[in-house]
């Protein structure tokens, strides 16, 4: 329990709130395997895809086989410009790898005689404890961020998120079954209801040569989904995120909730 | 009474049945390359919805490469136990070669598939379109990893 805590704390300083513009992400060298196989996967921060720029501590992740049996990752390793862990792909069917998921929570407030703001991350619980008694101004906040990719060892079968907490994918198309030519449908939840009228961002790997991100937006619908056109076979960073204030009043002011999916289309 | 109705059934599903014959002559080409390594090549019939409705054959090596032949892998190759009797085996040297498949095949338009690809080459998937009548000809010939391609299909 505390080793987690401190893994969600580690993960937390790094990349903090909403407000961080990179892009994270995890990516395998394989997506989709006729043999069992260990595949290397690099957990990163950066601007341009699929390029590492900042290795995120390696941390927070699970590896969920196909019978939704929780695996750790193998020789987790953090260097400058990108982590990498391997996983073992034995069982036929879909793994979900993932990295967050978990509430962290954040506060801000004010002590008398200070002009800067005190700032603290970690169990609410915890801030709470830590608050001085003469702290005003008090504000927190919560943030849900989840990083995740698929790999499918021979037939897929579903192994999308339930956790219901924060952004989710939990329907659509089967994320290692896409095509180039045949647009794609993803559905996502938001503390398990439909992430409707949030927006999906879809961006093609290769940003560094070319022009423009590439990056095309969809409004989630009612189902919260979106159809998804591919124009070019290769990898893609999929994204959704959202901040929600909250009443006046509310312990916890302000929330965010982020989600990146890597995934591989093919050539039809 | 008992023989009448059992020789009643086999004539129904004599005829609900319509056999038909389809081959194929598939051409490997001679490719003059520094480092060859035979393709491995699967030919299936697919319906409308692009799913695998009849395999024609496999040639194939080592497991872990069969997902390198990707749309048949992603179409339905990765729901297939090989080997498939009379259908999948060893790879092929160039040179060209006939298979030949009967059966009942499904309503609807349907495709032949051939999709070939080569360790350290390329890869190229020829999609052959059979007649509606399920009676002719369709030929096409590959730019890199196919030759010839031939497919004559009889009902």
């Amino acid at each position: 329990m505390k080793r987690t805590l401190i893994a969600a704390l580690m993960v937390s300083a790094f990349w903090p709130l909403a407000a961080d513009a990179h892009k994270r992400w995890l990516l395998p060298t394989d997506f989709s395997l006729s043999d069992a196989e260990q595949v290397s996967i690099d957990l990163t921060a950066s601007n341009n895809l699929f390029y590492v720029d900042k290795g995120m501590p390696p941390v927070g992740i699970s590896i969920i086989d196909p019978q939704g049996v929780t695996h750790e990752p193998i020789n987790p390793v953090k260097r400058k410009r990108r982590s990498v862990f391997d996983v073992d792909i034995e069982q036929p069917g879909t793994y979900r790898i993932l990295q967050g998921g978990v509430p962290m929570y954040f506060v801000s407030y004010k002590v008398p005689g200070e002009e800067q703001p005190q700032r603290g991350r970690g169990a609410l619980e915890e801030l709470k404890a830590g608050l001085p008694d003469n702290a005003q101004e008090i504000s927190f906040a919560e943030s849900v961020s989840l990083v995740e990719t698929y790999v499918t060892l021979g037939a897929p079968s579903k192994n999308f998120g339930s956790s219901k907490k924060g952004i989710e994918l939990t329907g659509g198309d089967h994320p290692n079954m896409l095509y180039a030519d045949e647009p794609s449908r993803f559905e996502f939840s938001l503390n398990g209801k439909p992430a409707k009228g949030l927006t999906l961002e879809v961006t093609p790997d290769g940003t560094r040569y070319r022009d423009s991100l590439g990056t095309v937006s969809y409004t989630l619908d009612a189902k919260g989904g979106a159809e998804v056109e591919w124009s070019t076979p290769g990898r893609y960073l999929l994204e959704v995120a959202t901040e929600q204030k909250m009443p006046e009043g509310s312990e916890i002011a302000k929330r965010y909730y982020s989600y990146f999916v890597t995934v591989e289309v093919l050539k039809p | 009474m008992k023989k009448a109705m059992v020789l009643g059934s086999l004539l129904l599903a004599a005829l609900s049945v319509r056999a038909e014959t389809v081959s194929v002559e598939l051409a490997i080409p001679q490719l003059d390359v520094a480092e060859y390594h035979r393709p491995y090549v699967a030919v299936w019939i697919s319906n409308e919805e692009r799913e695998i409705v009849e395999h024609i054959g496999i040639w194939v090596e080592q497991e872990k490469w069969w997902r390198d032949l990707r749309s048949w892998w992603r179409r339905g190759g990765a729901y297939t136990e090989l080997p498939l009797d009379g259908v999948s085996g060893a790879t092929r040297k160039p040179g060209v070669y006939t298979l030949n498949w009967q059966g009942d095949l499904p309503e609807g338009e349907l495709t032949l598939n051939v999709e070939a690809v080569r360790e350290v080459g390329g890869r190229e998937h020829l999609r052959l379109p059979l007649p509606s009548d399920r009676n002719g000809q369709v030929e096409q010939t590959g730019d890199s990893e196919l030759g010839r391609i031939a497919v004559t299909i009889t009902q």
